[in-house]
């Protein structure tokens, strides 16, 4: 066993790694990000997560859910730090992950990935209580400037794939009963499917609808608890549909730009954002802070946030960028939603949120986004021409894709809606430091 | 132990109470305002009054809230009916159903309720001296003075937040009736206290519970409460006389429910702690670290008391996003105490604290503390073995002017209206212009269609106290008729949206204006071995 799977076992015990060795892995971290696009293109099938926020034991939870890493490929989309009690552990684990699994993990970066923010919301207090010094604080802000600000999914299907279930059978049947593809669907608590959307029905999906009263209330620890660890609709079972939805007009759900906050009035295309110099600490304003914190809203054009940073943007905002730049859908995170997730403008964005009963109060669940991979199994069809998707030609691809006028419709969407973890199995701390007032 | 001195009614000319801190640099002009030392002598002297005269559990015993030794006079009691009835409106306005992004907007209207209904409100239940004396030629009315601070009292409508900046409003409220004869000293104390001040925190909570306020500028587990100050504070008074490993309940025992629960409605520490507990899940130690931390304060409960208090100063009274809202009058006077000097620490050119007073980091700059010098310092920074030397200290408050009031920036003027700027149909509409990021929004009037449209869509549905938005913390929040000063030509222009973000006016909003891109972060003296943490935010420096 490596040091590095040492210090990943470690970190998944909620603990720790010294000092020196998160400097090494920070220092490993930074040498794999600065390779990456500030749009990172990333194949599906890929599970996108919202905001971690330190909690540690929510984010076990979410992989527990949704099948471990490298089991399952991921995106995170920011915010890993601050607010919680465990941002520490929990970005040294998606760290270590990244450095151990560069391919099947990706981390772009959050408003709170930022020095000024983390000594306001909480992050470098955490650090300086469980370092004593500022060190790890600061490793960990290094890596930060060079986390990407984006990323771009693509290969994602059209519909969701069937998920696998634990006792064998599978979903697949129910799916292929449905008149039309599913291209939502939702599994709520306990791994029941709450929800599924045919791409013929029209409207977007409500999750307001989904409130958390209406999910069944299952412990997660519990027997259906277990139908989750299968791996989570993927492309396990892509060939057996490959052939029954050969003939379907749109058989690539197009690409899904990943971004923490929103918009910018700054960026109209995709390859705006490749030009900036992101690394950096987050500037108060400009396309690379807007990015990081506008909120979208029912509004014409833009606003001004209240935040104070980005901006707020509407519908109109949403689709013209989807149209300009081939997009079928944008996935950000940013803002809790009560429900874990929101599709917003016509099913143009959604919002992702992945902290569950955020800051131990809100009573929110969770939920995590599954982009399968087109069913056509590896085939896209872009301007006429069969290419075949693999990863040598992966770039000009995305190059291909973003130009093509192909007809668009939106992946196939399956959420994964999960509550916090228990929590009356935790330590308490042996230490008490004392604040500085108390001395 | 003297309690502050009383303004004389008969002559003097009471004040529309105005907003005056604008921005970072008015802060130190506040630190040495006479309004500042009224607040903190007050502080000082109740938690004084409320520390047990013994540390036998008689005299332990005889400052619970449940005493049968406390005597609720004439005018406290007035005070609890007031408060009574204001709570009393909370039941009159349900929460608004639906789907909803943040606080329920239903606050809005108990806000403006009791607005209404303030001025009968108290003519009625204010002692008669104050209410039947009349305004003088330039000035306003004792009541009317005295309004502006109960109503700020109880949340930002605008925002739809609570935190100690509003709490300290109506403990200025409280303060303002005793200066002006409403109160008895040696009789009210207690009572004020556990009477009248218990059942403004029960409205408190009853408030964010009822239309999810969000705390005022959340840091998740990095703050000591989400809403209070003051019942720490006072909580802790009331056992600091107990010896250190004496008597229950002990510091340690605010983890352990059964003692929570006991004792919460006779200690006020233990209130605040079991309101945290109601709203929060999970670990005690892990949602609250820092109350866990100080639970464990060697020295006991005098030594967490005192703790409160330095902590108040710097965290609340020093912090201009707290404090930024506190409106000064005749009672709470602009004007500066003779020879007063700043704390130690705070920079004396008014420039931007760069204090990062995060929980476990060490307050940096505006220390109350330590300093042996005369002038203002926070009462306890010596801490006297005879409070009463510091209290009369205190000069009288009668006939003050109000000092110039520093000319608001008037940002909105340079801000046009977003649809003026809209582009051509075709390309991506430009953005509207951006805030100045040196002089941030200040009474930032959104675009009026921004405004209209954006209430509540279907969005994001709320949070249970939704500490669900972080704001930049280089970005003043946005002011307006809010919490503060809602009385005090409250009618101008709604600023915000009503899906505003929590405004930073929490105790633990360690918030630093940053105006240049450098930053200091850390400061000497830390529990990380004094080391001095800075950097450059890399961007600013390569402008």
């Amino acid at each position: 066993m490596s040091d590095l799977d040492r210090a990943i076992e470690q970190l998944r015990q909620c603990r720790p790694i010294p000092e020196l060795q998160v400097r090494e892995i920070c220092f490993k971290a930074r040498e794999i990000l600065i390779e990456e696009a500030n749009v990172q293109i990333v194949d599906a099938p890929v599970t996108i997560c919202g905001d971690i926020h330190g909690q540690f034991h929510d984010l076990m939870e979410l992989f527990r859910v949704g099948g471990d890493c490298p089991d399952t490929n991921y995106l995170f989309m920011g915010d890993f730090v601050d607010r919680g009690f465990y941002s520490l552990e929990s970005f040294l684990l998606l760290l270590c992950l990244k450095v151990r699994y560069p391919d099947r993990i990706t981390l772009i970066r959050g408003n709170h990935e930022s020095r000024q923010i983390t000594t306001v919301y909480g992050f470098y207090d955490e650090c300086i209580r469980k370092y004593g010094s500022a060190n790890v604080w600061r490793y960990c802000c290094d890596v930060f400037d060079y986390l990407a600000l984006g990323a771009l999914v693509i290969g994602a299907g059209s519909s969701v794939q069937p998920t696998r279930l634990a006792d064998g059978e599978d979903a697949e049947t129910k799916v292929r009963e449905a008149e039309d593809e599913v291209e939502i669907e939702v599994i709520g608590l306990g791994g029941v499917v709450t929800r599924q959307m045919s791409r013929r029905d029209a409207g977007m999906i409500n999750s307001t609808n989904l409130t958390p009263s209406a999910l069944p209330h299952l412990s997660s620890s519990g027997p259906a608890g277990a139908l989750l660890t299968g791996v989570p609709g993927t492309g396990a079972s892509g060939n057996s549909r490959g052939v029954a939805n050969a003939n379907t007009p749109t058989n690539t759900g197009g690409a899904v730009l990943c971004v923490h906050g929103g918009l910018s009035p700054l960026i109209d295309s995709v390859d705006k954002i490749r030009l900036l110099d992101r690394k950096q600490e987050v500037p108060h304003d400009g396309a690379m802070c807007d990015l990081l914190w506008s909120d979208p809203e029912e509004i014409d054009g833009w606003g001004l946030s209240p935040r104070g940073a980005g901006f707020l943007f509407g519908a109109d905002i949403v689709k013209q960028f989807n149209h300009l730049n081939n997009l079928t859908l944008i996935a950000r995170a940013h803002q809790l939603v009560m429900e874990g997730f929101k599709e917003m403008f016509d099913s143009s964005i959604v919002t992702v949120w992945s902290a569950p009963n955020y800051c131990y109060r809100c009573g929110n669940v969770a939920a995590i986004l599954e982009l399968g991979e087109d069913n056509s199994n590896a085939v896209l069809r872009s301007g006429g021409e069969e290419v075949l998707f693999n990863r040598e030609n992966t770039r000009r691809l995305a190059s291909t894709y973003m130009g093509g006028s192909m007809k668009r419709g939106g992946p196939g969407r399956r959420y994964r809606v999960f509550e916090a973890a228990a929590q009356d199995s935790r330590g308490m701390p042996s230490k008490k430091p004392m604040p500085y007032y108390f001395l | 132990m003297a309690a502050p001195l009383a303004i004389p009614l008969p002559t003097h000319t009471f004040l529309q109470p105005q907003k005056l801190i604008n921005n970072n640099e008015d802060l130190p002009h506040f630190l040495k305002s006479k309004a500042h030392h009224l607040i903190v002598s007050f502080i000082q002297y109740f938690s004084d009054a409320l520390t047990p005269t013994g540390s036998d559990t008689k005299s332990t015993e005889s400052r619970y809230a449940d005493s049968p030794a406390i005597v609720v006079s004439q005018p406290v009691s007035q005070i609890v009916e007031l408060l009574a009835t204001i709570e009393a409106i909370i039941d009159e306005v349900p929460p608004v159903e639906g789907p909803r992004r943040f606080g329920n907007v239903a606050f809005r209207t108990w806000s403006s309720t009791v607005e209404k209904r303030s001025s009968e409100l108290l003519r009625k239940y204010l002692p008669e001296s104050i209410v039947n004396t009349p305004a003088k030629d330039d000035g306003i009315s004792a009541l009317e003075e005295l309004k502006v601070y109960l109503l700020g009292g109880f949340g930002s409508a605008q925002r739809l937040d609570y935190g100690t900046g509003h709490e300290l409003s109506f403990f200025a409220f409280l303060c303002g009736i005793w200066v002006l004869g409403g109160f008895e000293a040696g009789r009210d104390e207690l009572a004020l206290v556990f009477k009248a001040f218990d059942s403004y925190l029960a409205i408190v909570r009853k408030l964010v519970l009822t239309y999810n306020l969000e705390p005022a500028g959340s840091h998740g587990v990095w703050g000591l409460d989400d809403h209070s100050f003051l019942p720490y504070i006072f909580g802790s008074a009331q056992l600091a006389a107990t010896p250190e490993g004496m008597g229950p309940p002990a510091p340690g025992s605010i983890v352990e429910a059964n003692t929570v629960e006991r004792e919460r409605n006779r200690n006020m520490y233990f209130g605040a702690i079991g309101f945290i507990r109601d709203v929060k899940k999970g670990p005690f130690w892990e949602h609250s670290p820092y109350l866990y931390d100080i639970s464990g304060a060697v020295g006991g409960w005098k030594k967490i008391n005192l703790g409160m208090m330095k902590m108040y100063a710097a965290e609340v009274l020093g912090k201009f996003p707290v404090v930024q809202h506190f409106p000064f009058g005749s009672i709470f006077s602009w004007d500066l105490v003779e020879g007063a000097k700043l704390p130690p620490g705070f920079p004396s050119t008014g420039a931007t604290p760069t204090a990062t007073s995060s929980s476990t980091m060490p307050p940096p700059t505006i220390l109350p503390g330590g300093s042996e010098e005369g002038g203002t310092k926070a009462p306890w920074s010596t801490l006297p073995s005879d409070p009463s030397k510091t209290l009369s200290a205190i000069p009288p408050t009668a006939r003050m002017r109000i000092a110039t009031p520093t000319s608001q920036s008037n940002l909105a003027n340079r801000v046009p209206p977003v649809s003026a700027l809209r582009g051509p149909p075709t390309g991506m509409p430009p953005p509207p212009s951006r805030p100045n990021i040196i002089a941030p929004p200040q009474n930032i009037t959104l675009n009026p269609e921004t405004t209209t449209t954006v209430p509540v869509p279907g969005g994001f549905a709320p949070a249970i106290g939704g500490v669900a938005v972080t704001t930049a913390p280089w970005a003043k929040p946005p002011t307006g008729p809010s919490g503060f000063g809602k009385g005090n030509g409250g009618d101008e222009a709604v600023g915000m949206d009503p899906a505003s973000p929590e405004s930073v006016t929490g105790v633990d909003s360690p918030v630093r204006r940053v105006r240049s891109g450098s930053v200091t972060v850390g400061e000497t003296g830390s529990l990380a071995g004094g080391k001095v943490v800075e950097y450059t935010n890399g961007h600013d420096q390569n402008k």
